[in-house]
């Protein structure tokens, strides 16, 4: 039962964007850890309604999550009466968009429940739920899951020389799957020589790599259509899998958080190298 | 057992973009020579067990579909659901281990132009359709997969009635709360197959819709998922039965 913000219960369920309850709210976080062995879901729950806490006190209520991946056909519930849960997914079974619902569910019969915040337009004031009824729904929360995502910004950039430009041009190219950042061929060979070293490692990151993604993130921002290419499309979902509103948020910020903040490599390779 | 190895994403797009002019190797010939040119694949954990790999088979008059499924874990093994969304995978089985069986069972038609666009339909994966519903093998293993989830039927049985009409396939297919929901997935199944060796009325296509639409309405109230298995099977005897 996806979260539809027009749809009405005959009963009263506490939604974000409703009126059932005036003053109390519900809400419920997912988040996503992903390492070698597996992904681990952390997912807590909050409500202001003492009675709906009532209910999941006394057994006749749960927090349910549930998780729905439609490219693998995986779905799986959580459910608790604890105000947080954790859970091991096998990582072979995620890949694309991964859903989180989040709801209170009568998990029994539940008699002449009624609430003071429940709004008085309702007319009756005492409501029974049957199993399986909702109680309290939040919005749909979603990440995306590809091996990709979680590889560093880098690995959609691909150094490749161009004869055309001198020693220290260069260019960017993203009309193709992967960002071409163009250097001439003398510079390539030198990067290429050098990458091996940390603290060149470090410099290249903050010189023409992060002027390249933030070129590729602007270039993002005014055109949707690049996500058709595969750095367009893992970029974009980074960018969402970090909760940044792309339109909103500086292609330099973004290129920032993308990046993992490469200053701070900057300083632990040079920067306090020099003052040592 | 053989590794196989995927196609890599170029090597995919170069068959896909040379479609037209490969239409007599699609049609009568082989690609087995690609596999002399190591730098088109990428290596995988995946492997044909050739035996296994050799019930794969049909004919023009039997499509043989269910023992086709049957086999196909065992034919090529090591693949994830995360792996069998991936087009390099199933490209490259249609078009090297599996020509035969793709030709057969999807015939190419005569005309070059509609080949062309057969063939990039059943021999390749794009998007989710397909996968799960038109790539020659992919489809097998993912019909193999929503089956496996059902209790209280063997693999085969399942099979059987989820393979018996299309329409009632793709109706489970297309609802997410069914297919991917395995306790309510296992009792609209088992009703299937009630149905598939009584008098099949189940499979009827008006009757069919009817059934599932008054599951989305059953499931629009409550939460399926919430559900014990006994409590699924008394909704799903109700919408049956209404």
């Amino acid at each position: 039962m996806k979260f539809d913000r027009s749809k009405t219960f005959p009963y009263p369920v506490l939604r974000p964007y409703s009126d059932d309850y005036v003053d109390a709210e519900f809400q419920a976080l997912a988040e996503f850890v992903i390492d070698e062995v597996g992904i681990k879901v952390a997912c807590s729950y909050q409500t202001s309604s003492i009675e709906l806490q009532q209910q999941i006190a006394l057994g006749f209520a749960k927090y349910v999550s549930i998780i729905s991946c439609r490219e693998t056909y995986f779905r799986t519930v959580l459910s608790t009466d604890q105000a947080a849960l954790e859970s091991i997914l096998d990582a072979n079974s995620l890949r694309g968009e991964v859903t989180v619902d989040a709801y209170i569910v009568a998990t029994k019969d539940i008699k002449n429940y009624g609430s003071p915040d429940i709004n008085p337009e309702f007319g009756k004031k005492r409501f029974n739920f049957l199993p399986g009824e909702i109680l309290a729904q939040d919005e749909t929360l979603s990440i995306y899951i590809e091996r990709d995502l979680f590889r560093p910004i880098s690995s959609v950039f691909e150094l490749v020389k161009s004869d055309s430009l001198s020693l220290g041009e260069w260019r960017v190219s993203l009309e193709q799957d992967h960002v071409h950042i163009e250097v001439s061929s003398v510079m390539k060979e030198s990067i290429d020589n050098n990458r091996s070293s940390q603290s060149v490692r470090s410099v290249l990151l903050n010189s023409i790599y992060f002027s390249a993604v933030v070129h590729a993130i602007q270039r993002l921002k005014d055109d949707s259509d690049l996500q058709e290419f595969k750095w367009g499309k893992i970029m974009e979902r980074q960018i969402h899998n970090q909760h940044i509103e792309l339109a909103t948020t500086d292609a330099y910020v973004i290129a920032q958080k993308l990046m993992k903040h490469p200053l701070a490599i900057l300083n632990n390779y040079i920067l306090k190298a020099d003052y040592a | 057992m053989l590794d196989i190895n995927l196609f890599k994403e170029v090597t995919v797009r170069t068959l896909y973009e040379a479609v037209p002019n490969n239409l007599d190797v699609y049609r009568n010939g082989s690609f087995e020579h690609l596999l002399a040119d190591s730098s088109l694949f990428l290596a995988s954990a995946c492997k044909l067990n050739e035996e296994a790999a050799l019930q794969i088979d049909c004919t023009a008059e039997d499509d043989n579909e269910v023992a086709c499924c049957l086999a196909v874990t065992s034919a090529v093994e090591g693949v994830t659901a995360y792996l069998a969304r991936d087009e390099r995978l199933w490209a490259r089985l249609t078009h090297i281990e599996f020509l035969n069986y793709a030709r057969t069972r999807w015939p190419i038609p005569k005309d070059d132009e509609k080949a062309i666009s057969h063939i990039r339909k059943h021999m390749f994966a794009r998007g989710s359709r397909g996968v799960e519903r038109d790539n020659a093998i992919s489809r097998l293993w993912w019909m193999t997969n929503i089956c496996s989830k059902v209790s209280g039927l063997s693999l085969e049985q399942s099979l059987e009635a989820f393979l018996h009409q299309s329409d009632v396939r793709a109706s489970i297919i297309e609802r997410p709360t069914t297919s991917q929901n395995s306790v309510v997935l296992s009792a609209v199944v088992n009703k299937l197959h009630e149905s598939y060796v009584d008098d099949q009325a189940l499979f009827e296509r008006e009757k069919f819709r009817g059934v599932m639409k008054r599951l989305n309405i059953e499931g629009g109230i409550r939460l399926l998922e919430a559900l014990d298995s006994h409590e699924i099977k008394k909704v799903v005897d109700k919408v049956c039965t209404s």
